[in-house]
């Protein structure tokens, strides 16, 4: 169960190798490729419409890329059988949006139905298992509560207890820090480097959250609209100061540069 | 006329080929001021001047003005020229004349062959997603008996008592309102021929072969069928069959397959209800008007009604559960991750519910009708 299984082939948790998404005629991203090395908390950013949370769906496996792969630990995922779809699957958790808790159960059965479904543990080491996952996140003793009771910022705390509790080795978070105030936001954040740092765990943000990306990002990678890709890849902070191009700098300092606009679209 | 006049004016008078247009005063777009076109009626200058006297403050009805005049004299081909008129209230002007690009022409009425030709693709599209989820529930099912699907007992237990046992007082209510129905309609026609008797045998096998199922399945159509739309559709909306999915569970076997099973075991015991109402409706109307002693109105019952009867209705009941399950639980998962999605949806689920099991019924007909049960 340890995620950092160092008998799994290869230096990078996840690859995209060439991937093209499409809904129907539209185009949204085009062959885009990156790779995502283990344990480093990956950034995805864009301005709105720009392919973000498609590329999260594609990666995820909730829709198939048009072309090109998505690759875990050397395994392909977009190509796979739906027996090693299925195992792949258990090796990522995601926190969705909204938390996407299950609206008719509480906390507990939530954090317990993918270690029932997934696992052979008895109901005491499970009831153990999903009070140390939402001790882990904050929410010790909210057990019995349903997601409708909860604050937003809590909600997005269980969700990411449940993506927790298979122990995958990588987390994909949708947007985490929407809908939140700063100060949620700023725990949040350290909560995922707290994740980050104790069990080792890959961590994928999809944001456009400058403070979360300056504070805890190690690498980034940034789509535009009009490239339908990849325009910029590394260390956000390098990216900002020293970046050729003028829409990742425009974007990374949160400002207009006057003069030589790339284009008028990089922003809005 | 320096001083600053509360109400918004514009005064034309003509100097030679030159119209002048006196404009003061407050301009507000909640108060009264000037149109344009009541200011120049029959005048035919070479020249237009806008000449910005006293003016006091002023809004986007002063900027509707100057675009009004600039319009008018661009159509009659004559120069317009402002004077005085603020830089602001110009360019607000000019804001003005920018017509955004036309948006895309909306689709005119699609032609005879069109319309059809497009109805039919989305009929066959309709029927390509339904034969995928009949298809998906068979697949489930096939894992179910090999133990290998992610069924939970639990929530089709919890299902079953929503469908069945909370509808109880609604199909009740009903069936016997219709047995009533049946019954004082038919004794009005049977009387006159001295028929009374066999006001029992209609009732009875009008109940058990058709009405029974039947009001069953209207009535878990529009109460559960809609409910399963709706709580898939917000699940959706609310990204939960996301989660789903990317835990390797499959929505299918978890969320639809419980649905259908509790529609497929309850429906027939709530047929079995509604006929057992229904005719006691019958029998109550009997006594009540036909003065029909119950215990021959009873023994007439048992006497046409035979397993045959009782065993068509049941099966049809089975297969409406089916029909109404898959109806709800499709439409919930085609749904559109919105409010609106989550309510089309729930509408959708009862009107498909109610073809379908209208259309099956017939079907039924001319197969036991065949088979002469």
């Amino acid at each position: 169960m340890n995620p950092n299984d160092s008998t799994s082939p290869g230096k990078f948790a996840i690859e995209l190798d060439g991937v093209t998404c499409r809904y129907g005629d539209r185009t949204v991203l085009e062959n885009v490729s990156f790779a995502v090395k283990r344990g480093e908390i990956f950034f995805v950013i864009g301005g709105s419409g720009c392919g973000k949370s498609t590329l999260l769906r594609h990666m995820i496996g909730l829709k198939q890329p048009t072309h090109g792969s998505v690759t875990y630990s050397g395994r392909d995922f977009t190509h796979a059988s739906s027996r090693e779809r299925q195992e792949l699957l258990r090796t990522f958790g995601v926190l969705y949006q909204s938390g996407a808790l299950w609206s008719s159960m509480t906390l507990r059965e939530n954090v317990a139905l993918p270690l029932e479904l997934l696992t052979d543990l008895k109901r005491r080491e499970r009831d153990e298992i999903i009070s140390l996952k939402l001790a882990q996140v904050g929410l010790a003793g909210y057990e019995d509560f349903f997601p409708s009771e909860l604050s937003g910022g809590m909600k997005k705390r269980a969700g990411l207890a449940r993506a927790l509790a298979l122990d995958p080795s990588i987390v994909f978070f949708d947007e985490p820090g929407a809908g939140l105030d700063p100060i949620t936001s700023l725990k949040l954040d350290e909560l995922v480097k707290h994740i980050r740092d104790t069990l080792g765990t890959t961590i994928v943000i999809v944001s456009h959250e400058l403070a979360s990306i300056f504070a805890i990002a190690d690498r980034m990678v940034m789509l535009d609209r009009d490239v339908k890709g990849v325009i910029a890849e590394g260390d956000p902070r390098a990216l900002r100061d020293r970046s050729e191009d003028v829409r990742v700098r425009e974007f990374l300092n949160r400002r207009e540069e006057p003069v030589q606009r790339h284009s008028e679209k990089a922003i809005t | 006329m320096s001083e600053s006049l509360p109400q918004a004016r514009a005064e034309p008078s003509l100097e030679g080929d030159t119209l002048v247009v006196r404009v003061g005063g407050d301009w507000r777009i909640t108060g009264q001021h000037p149109v344009w076109t009541e200011v120049v009626t029959k005048q035919q200058p070479k020249r237009v001047v806008v000449r910005a006297e006293g003016l006091g403050t002023w809004d986007s009805s002063f900027a509707l003005f100057l675009r009004a005049a600039r319009v008018w004299a661009e159509t009659h081909g004559i120069e317009v020229v402002s004077e005085g008129v603020p830089e602001a209230a110009s360019q607000l002007a000019d804001l003005l004349a920018k017509k955004p690009a036309p948006p895309a022409k909306p689709a005119s009425l699609p032609g005879l062959f069109t319309a059809l030709g497009g109805t039919t693709v989305k009929l066959w599209e309709e029927t390509k997603d339904l034969a995928q989820l009949v298809g998906e529930c068979v697949y489930s099912g096939g894992r179910f008996f090999r133990g290998q699907a992610q069924f939970r007992w639990r929530d089709c237990f919890s299902e079953m008592q929503q469908c069945g046992a909370m509808a109880l007082p609604i199909v009740g209510l009903i069936s016997f309102l219709v047995g009533i129905i049946m019954a004082y309609q038919g004794a009005v026609q049977l009387r006159q021929f001295g028929a009374d008797i066999y006001v029992a045998d209609m009732v009875g096998l009008a109940v058990v072969r058709e009405m029974g199922p039947m009001m069953a399945a209207i009535v878990l159509a529009g109460r559960t069928g809609a409910a399963y739309a709706a709580t898939l559709g917000n699940m959706k909306a609310n990204e939960e069959i996301d989660a789903l999915e990317t835990l390797g569970v499959s929505p299918v076997d978890f969320l639809v397959m419980p649905r259908i099973t509790a529609l497929f075991f309850m429906m027939p015991l709530l047929a079995l209800y509604s006929n057992c109402l229904g005719i006691f409706g019958g029998l109550v109307i009997s006594q009540a008007i036909l003065d029909i002693p119950s215990s021959l109105y009873w023994a007439e019952t048992k006497s046409i009604i035979d397993l045959s009867d009782m065993c068509t209705g049941l099966i049809k009941a089975g297969s409406f559960g089916l029909l109404i399950g898959v109806a709800g639980c499709l439409r919930g998962l085609q749904a559109e991750r919105s409010a609106a999605g989550v309510g089309q949806a729930a509408t959708s689920a009862v009107v498909t519910g109610i073809l379908l099991v209208i259309v099956s019924d017939s079907v039924y007909a001319v197969i036991f009708n065949i088979l002469g049960w």
